[in-house]
């Protein structure tokens, strides 16, 4: 329902199992009489000779430091920041709108969302099936949705919630006039395994 | 336009939807609302889509954290190589030497450090490249798009079944899985129960609830039963 990057998610989850495969796979190839452990002391005197190298010949108001460490740590605080960024991005997708009528000569309708999820939670509160409910709108592919998540008592038929539900999205129709796309969200959850069963019929 | 419409409208529901929906469907480009049944139908199915499989936040966001917090200490050790300060844990150089000299480390210790990093590795690759499917079923309903955790369907299936084993509900366990119930009875010692008629009932409650994928249900009477149940 929000607007969380899920291929993003699967991007980062995905590289940093590759990057740590190989880690592992490089361990494990050292540890094995493989040709990467008997040539890994060779490996590692050139690639030492090469990196100091480099290092002398990029020198930084001396010979003991380097900007080529500068370089690192930008690379570093940029991916810093892009992860920051990757991580404040998840779970958005809220929005406090949920009608916009078109501009006319004579002003613009705005419906707030909070509306909505006023109506609609106010008719499911004392509701006896319900433990909790909760009402909030989403803003997906360019629309406001509603989300109606309920957390059932046991025993509950879903359809009979479904059906509860739909008739108060239906009333709400009629009080906006327009049908607004909505999501139903029954949920059982921990409280309602701890709670007693209520007898409903 | 109807915002103004008071409670009294909302009794007829049914026809004042219908007519509010046909008037937003002209007067409303680009609005907040659904204006044609496809699109309504393309939008619910990208919701159903999203909300039946996990979005792996939770794991991406522990990852990303725990690679900042790599990046800011790498960072911190480079400063304070660059001061000439004395390290941390270990200086760049240290580290590179320490890296150098892995062929002389007890054969065992690195097998053993590489195969759990690969493992990490791969469960990670695994996790990024599967569904992550959630124990969630489709509801049809002609108004909204319906998610209903498993363990609504099977403790309303319970509920239902119990009734017609007749024994404690305590004693009844269904398991709802993505295309299957799978309904578990112990009997009350010296009454027996009829599997036929509680499946019956029960596949009855669920062609009643329609589920996509749908869901068959299978009964099992435990073949011992509890003294009074």
């Amino acid at each position: 329902m929000n607007s969380t990057n899920r291929a993003a998610n699967r991007l980062v989850i995905g590289v940093t199992g590759l990057i740590i495969l190989l880690l592992g796979a490089v361990a494990l190839a050292v540890g094995l009489p493989t040709v990467i452990r008997d040539g890994w002391a060779d490996g590692n005197a050139t690639a030492t000779r090469t990196l100091d190298g480099w290092l002398q010949q990029t020198p930084l108001g001396g010979p003991q430091t380097s900007w080529l460490w500068l370089v690192g740590l930008a690379a570093l605080v940029l991916l810093a920041v892009l992860l920051v960024v990757f991580i404040s991005r998840q779970g958005r997708g809220h929005t406090s709108l949920l009608l916009t009528e078109p501009a006319t000569d004579d002003g613009q309708t705005v419906v707030e969302s909070g509306l909505a999820e006023q109506v609609l939670q106010d008719a499911l509160a004392d509701r006896p099936e319900f433990i909790t409910s909760n009402v909030s709108t989403y803003r997906v592919a360019k629309r406001s949705v509603l989300k109606v998540s309920v957390t059932c008592r046991r025993g509950i038929s879903p359809q009979d919630v479904t059906t509860l539900i739909s008739q108060q999205l239906r009333h709400l129709d009629a009080l906006l006039g327009v049908q607004v796309p909505a999501l139903i969200q029954v949920s059982g959850g921990f409280r309602a395994r701890v709670s007693r069963s209520t007898r409903t019929q | 336009m109807s915002i103004t419409r008071t409670t009294a409208g909302a009794t007829d529901a049914q026809s004042v939807a219908r007519t509010g929906t046909a008037a937003g469907a002209v007067d409303r480009p680009g609005g907040g609302t659904a204006d044609s049944p496809a699109v309504t139908e393309r939008l619910y199915r990208r919701i159903s889509r999203r909300e039946l499989h996990s979005p792996r936040s939770l794991l991406a966001i522990v990852l990303a954290v725990l690679i900042v917090l790599l990046f800011v200490y790498a960072g911190v050790e480079i400063v304070l190589n660059m001061l000439g300060q004395p390290a941390l844990v270990a200086s760049p150089s240290q580290v590179a030497t320490a890296i150098g000299a892995a062929d002389t480390y007890p054969t065992g210790a690195v097998l053993v450090v590489g195969s759990i990093t690969a493992l990490v590795g791969i469960v990670l690759i695994v996790i990024a490249l599967t569904g992550g499917r959630r124990a969630r079923h489709l509801l049809v309903d002609d108004r909204a798009a319906v998610v209903v955790d498993n363990e609504v369907i099977a403790s309303a299936l319970a509920r239902f079944a119990a009734r017609a084993a007749d024994v404690d509900p305590d004693n009844t366990s269904v398991t709802v899985t993505h295309r299957r119930a799978r309904v578990d009875i112990t009997p009350t010692s010296g009454q027996p129960v009829d599997a036929t008629a509680v499946l019956q009932v029960v596949t009855t409650k669920l062609a009643a609830i329609e589920l996509r994928p749908a869901v068959t249900a299978t009964v099992h009477i435990s073949r011992s039963g509890k003294v009074g149940a």
